[in-house]
């Protein structure tokens, strides 16, 4: 069966790409589409280093084939430019080495679209899968909840 | 991207043989093609990218998205039923389920990461057959069947082979029905309690270890298999641990 050619939206352009089924999501978008941002670790959807959006919802890119976004909206941390999410993570210095940070802003993204007034508490169950090995988490905590803060001013 | 050599580390989707995709049109399509030597379902996909890495190598993907009919969770005077597609971001959101069975609702909400609860599916839980998989405990301790294209089978009978695709789990409704699942002891111990008006029955499962189904009058839990037991917890323990899960979960539910 030749490979199939897979056309979905990425950070908001249409692409597409042909590949083998076995072609991993997050593969393919490190390797054909540059997205530096998706960082993969674990491999098996546990560490959060390579969460993506898809739909609207995250995804754990390692963790699912290129296939299966035929058709679907991903965005990758690359579209955050300017997002108060980035800038809050910046202002915050939540990241140090930064291979978690692409991650973890896309998950911080999925929980404020889900619940736009989360407790602190809230943030943390939801950010707990993610894992970082160096900052630790206070700081990105506190930067979420200023983000969130900030947009719902701005709403 | 660093791609180590076949073999050099470890198995992983990048080393693996290629595969052909079936994208299901039909339940009929996808049991003829899942009875194909070296096919794998992939619903989520989150289990299955997973295998990779303990070195399993699927050579026809059979890709079940397109079914619709295994979607959806309806709920009757008899039964709540729910479709092997449902994943576990919807099913522990459903409000009708929340309505009728709240405690199992929010047992669903537990399992899993947020990326993978918006991805794994229900059917994805149980026929993974892995015992830290905990749907088919809570099944178990709710008595519910599990429906295939070719049979049914209740949660305990699933280790052994399936019969078909499963195509929804049914969960049967009685007067006074409530759940409590209890896992702050995982990975070593796990619990679930349900109880109704006419009985009820509970679960105990670890990490490792396949889930056990328990009367809710074992209160001492006597009647757990000597083989509930391994390195990392003994019968003993899990008894004595599990007995006291038990009545604390009685305790709650009655409470309630």
């Amino acid at each position: 069966m030749p490979p199939e050619t897979i056309r979905f939206t990425l950070d908001g352009r249409d692409v597409a790409i042909t590949a083998e089924p076995t072609e991993p999501l997050a593969h393919a978008l490190r390797e054909s589409f540059a997205a530096q941002g998706v960082r993969v670790a674990c491999s098996r959807a546990v560490c959060g280093a390579c969460t993506v959006l898809v739909d609207g919802t995250p995804a754990a890119s390692c963790a699912m084939f290129l296939w299966q976004v035929e058709g679907a909206c991903v965005e990758t941390v690359a579209g955050l430019r300017d997002h108060p999410l980035q800038q809050a993570f910046a202002r915050h210095g939540a990241f140090q080495c930064g291979y978690c940070t692409g991650g973890f802003l896309m998950l911080a993204k999925a929980l404020l679209a889900e619940n736009p007034s989360p407790s602190r508490a809230e943030i943390a169950e939801y950010l707990s899968s993610n894992i970082c090995r160096c900052t630790g988490y206070s700081v990105i905590i506190e930067a979420v909840e200023q983000a969130a803060a900030g947009m719902r001013a701005t709403a | 991207m660093f791609r180590p050599a076949h073999g050099l580390i470890a198995t992983t989707v990048h080393t693996a043989p290629r595969a052909a995709l079936c994208r299901a049109g039909s339940v009929a399509e996808a049991v003829a093609a899942l009875a194909q030597p070296g096919a794998a379902a992939v619903a989520g996909g989150t289990d299955l990218c997973a295998h990779y890495n303990l070195g399993e190598a699927p050579v026809l993907l059979v890709c079940l998205a397109r079914l619709d009919t295994l979607r959806g969770i309806e709920v009757t005077p008899g039964e709540i039923r729910i479709g092997a597609l449902v994943t576990h971001a919807q099913g522990s959101r459903d409000p009708d389920l929340r309505a009728v069975l709240p405690g199992f609702a929010n047992a669903w909400a537990m399992l899993a990461n947020p990326r993978v609860r918006h991805r794994a599916t229900i059917g994805g839980n149980i026929m993974a057959r892995h015992t830290r998989y905990e749907m088919s405990l809570l099944l178990m301790a709710l008595g519910a069947r599990l429906v295939f294209t070719d049979g049914t089978r209740s949660p305990a009978d699933i280790w052994q082979g399936a019969p078909g695709l499963l195509t929804h789990i049914a969960i049967p409704r009685h007067p006074g029905q409530r759940f409590l699942y209890m896992r702050g002891l995982r990975p070593q111990l796990t619990l679930a309690v349900h109880c109704h008006d006419g009985g009820g029955m509970a679960a105990i499962a670890t990490e490792w270890l396949r889930p056990q189904p328990v009367a809710l009058a074992d209160t001492g839990l006597e009647t757990l298999p000597e083989s509930f037991a391994d390195q990392v917890i003994s019968h003993w323990y899990a008894r004595r641990a599990g007995a006291t899960l038990l009545a604390r979960g009685m305790e709650a539910l009655h409470a309630a």
